[in-house]
């Protein structure tokens, strides 16, 4: 350390609890509330789809479920909540359509509701933002609405995964707390 | 008063005075603030870990809950086994009241976990009241600072207008135009004086050559006379 270092100022690594602490800003750590549960936030990801084209996923963990908040920056940014559910709850031949022709269907029926595909991409998943990612190919379907969502991801020739959800905004999120990863979970 | 208790006095309050000027009231509200900001920080990390605890605690309760139940089922399959005549009656009797006494135990502590979850999640929701109380008197000062920083920026920017206004009321173009005007009259008065002057200092030729011209100018009637008379004009 150099004389002159002394006198630098440290560098605060701690965010301002007024105006750092915001949904974009989460990291791992993190607690956040959100449909009267406190989560904590276990994972950091993102999705390249080419571009520069990101979207941004937390995973929140609480006492007894795990959810993913994931942020679609676009002219404003778009948040949304899913939570995984079983490949085969979904009508089974989906895979099958998938195998045969490369995509699933244009329309899908899940718990009583028909979702039409809206959105594919492929990119690369980075999981708590490390590189080099993983391939993805990923198929978003919406409801008549638009509010409800079903995506399916395709991490593998036969590895598929599904996930539901729904369209939230950023004030629904509040109590954002810094926290260590190390204490928690 | 002695001289010395007043000479003390004396020093004490220009003391102050030369410290008052080195305080910047902004700057000390801005270390001020920074002090509660520092305050809300350790309060929300110590938020975040009774949080933290609470999740985890009421994550171990649910998983005893599980762990009693799975040891229920367990119960059951040896006494259906049993049934079945597919284990021996005695030892699948001790294998069960194990599996129950393992229950007892599970539900035990999932019911000792839940209600120090519980405690935990009270405690993290008065925390919490209270760190939003701080949050929120931090966020009116600071929003005050701003306020007031930008008044005194107007307050200093006023003030510096209506100085450089007065100043040119005072000693600048007035002041110059009231020299000027004096200035004049001084001059105009100077020519006066002169003028006089000069009337003052005619000669007795210039009285001789005025006489005279008055004289000129009475034949000059006096030729108009004769003409008028000449014409027949009264």
């Amino acid at each position: 350390m150099g004389f002159m270092d002394f006198f630098k100022r440290k560098k605060n690594e701690n965010p301002d609890p007024l105006s750092d602490l915001t949904l974009p800003n989460l990291k791992q750590g993190f607690f956040v509330d959100y449909d009267m549960k406190t989560r904590c936030v276990t994972q950091c990801n993102y999705y390249d789809w080419g571009s520069d084209d990101l979207t941004y996923e937390w995973q929140l963990t609480s006492a007894d479920e795990t959810i993913y908040l994931e942020r679609e920056p676009d002219d404003e940014d778009y948040w949304s909540v899913s939570r995984k559910i079983s490949f085969n709850s979904i009508d089974n031949k989906v895979t099958e359509h998938i195998l045969t022709h490369q995509d699933p269907p244009s329309q899908i029926i899940y718990n009583k509701t028909t979702f039409f595909l809206s959105e594919t991409g492929g990119g690369r998943f980075h999981k708590d933002g490390k590189e080099p990612g993983r391939e993805l190919v990923k198929w978003d379907f919406e409801d008549d609405t638009g509010k409800n969502f079903l995506s399916i991801e395709q991490w593998g020739e036969k590895d598929f995964e599904a996930s539901t959800g729904y369209r939230v905004e950023a004030y629904q999120f509040t109590n954002i707390l810094p926290g260590n990863m190390s204490l928690n979970l | 008063m002695s001289i010395l208790r007043r000479l003390f006095k004396l020093g004490q309050s220009e003391a102050h005075n030369v410290i008052d000027k080195f305080e910047d009231p902004i700057k000390m509200t801005e270390q001020g603030i920074r002090d509660l900001k520092n305050d809300l920080q350790q309060a929300m990390t110590s938020l975040a870990e009774v949080k933290g605890i609470a999740i985890r605690t009421r994550k171990e309760a649910d998983n005893n809950k599980k762990n009693a139940a799975d040891y229920e089922r367990k119960a059951m399959l040896l006494l259906q086994k049993m049934q079945n005549g597919d284990l021996d009656s005695q030892e699948a009797e001790r294998l069960a009241t194990d599996a129950l006494s393992k229950k007892e135990s599970h539900t035990a502590e999932a019911v000792r976990l839940s209600q120090e979850a519980e405690r935990h999640e009270q405690m993290a929701g008065n925390l919490q009241t209270n760190v939003n109380k701080i949050k929120a008197t931090v966020t009116t000062y600071q929003n005050d600072l701003i306020t007031l920083k930008a008044r005194s920026r107007t307050a200093a920017s006023t003030k510096k207008i209506n100085k450089q206004i007065a100043n040119i009321d005072s000693s600048g173009t007035i002041a110059m135009l009231e020299k000027m005007k004096s200035k004049v009259e001084e001059d105009e008065s100077l020519a006066q004086a002169y003028g006089d002057i000069i009337n003052a200092d005619k000669s007795v030729d210039d009285d001789i050559n005025a006489a005279l011209n008055s004289s000129n100018s009475l034949s000059t009637s006096q030729h108009l006379m004769d003409l008028k008379k000449k014409m027949g004009i009264s």
